[in-house]
């Protein structure tokens, strides 16, 4: 995933057909149930009185957001371009993804989601680091991926987007 | 004081009147997390409130060093506004009776 190109209105990126489809299968998928959300910390009234507004509220919006990503990347444009690399210009496909603005945090909530929902399903570790004797066919190891690989999305999208 | 008319005090829960909790007086306070990520939190602040990314991020080390930040102090209305944006970017906001 590549910053492609930015106007006044929308940013595109650029995605290898395998980050397309993998970004496609993730926003497909059921999402891991989270935890409920405190409203209030000090006030058992007012955790009371908004609970269940801000409950609904929550799920609507995600479904609407991954609704909504799922069909932006499907009318993603295919695209044939070259690149650089440090042995020479190559030839590279993929997707052109655009972006509005509000797109943009969509897909940086949805990403977000998946990386607290998969945290939540490891069981809250701190630091939510990978351990270093995960074993490979440990039970975690898709908890593990999808928090990683969320990251690192999220991570590109803002650095690209919004550079120091 | 002539000319003026002592009402009574209505005798009030505050804690039951639905009408009482929504007055002025609430504060938003962000709380940390080990999970979500500190550029993230940043953007989300500038977003949701419109801040600068030098105030943006103030707010995001207070919350890193100290556990939490109060970002807002309004009225009921608008402080669950606020938290309702900041839990959609899964931010750990809740809304507290300001003190």
């Amino acid at each position: 995933m590549r910053l492609h190109e930015r106007n006044d209105e929308a940013t595109s990126w650029f995605l290898a057909s395998g980050e397309r489809n993998l970004l496609l299968t993730l926003f497909s998928r059921p999402t891991e149930p989270r935890q409920r959300v405190q409203l209030s910390r000090t006030s058992e009234a007012l955790e009371e009185q908004c609970q269940s507004d801000l409950a609904g509220e929550l799920e609507t919006h995600r479904a609407e957001v991954r609704s909504r990503l799922v069909m932006l990347l499907g009318v993603a444009s295919p695209i044939q371009t070259t690149i650089q690399t440090p042995t020479g210009a190559r030839e590279d496909s993929g997707w052109i993804l655009r972006l509005t603005p509000e797109d943009r945090e969509f897909l940086l909530q949805a990403l977000n989601e998946l990386r607290l929902g998969a945290w939540e399903q490891l069981g809250r570790p701190n630091p939510p680091e990978v351990p270093d004797d995960l074993a490979p066919t440990s039970p975690d190891i898709l908890h593990w991926w999808n928090l990683e690989i969320s990251s690192r999305f999220q991570g590109r999208l803002l650095s690209e987007e919004f550079p120091e | 004081m002539p000319g003026t008319i002592e009402l009574p005090t209505p005798e009030v829960d505050v804690e039951q009147d639905p009408q009482k909790l929504r007055e002025p007086g609430y504060a938003v306070i962000v709380w940390d997390d080990p999970v979500n990520l500190m550029p993230y939190v940043t953007h989300v602040f500038q977003q949701v409130f419109g801040w600068g990314r030098e105030k943006a991020q103030r707010h995001m080390l207070e919350v890193h060093e100290e556990g939490r930040s109060v970002v807002v102090r309004d009225s009921f209305e608008k402080a669950e506004y606020y938290v309702h944006a900041l839990q959609k970017y899964s931010l750990t906001a809740t809304l507290e009776p300001a003190s």
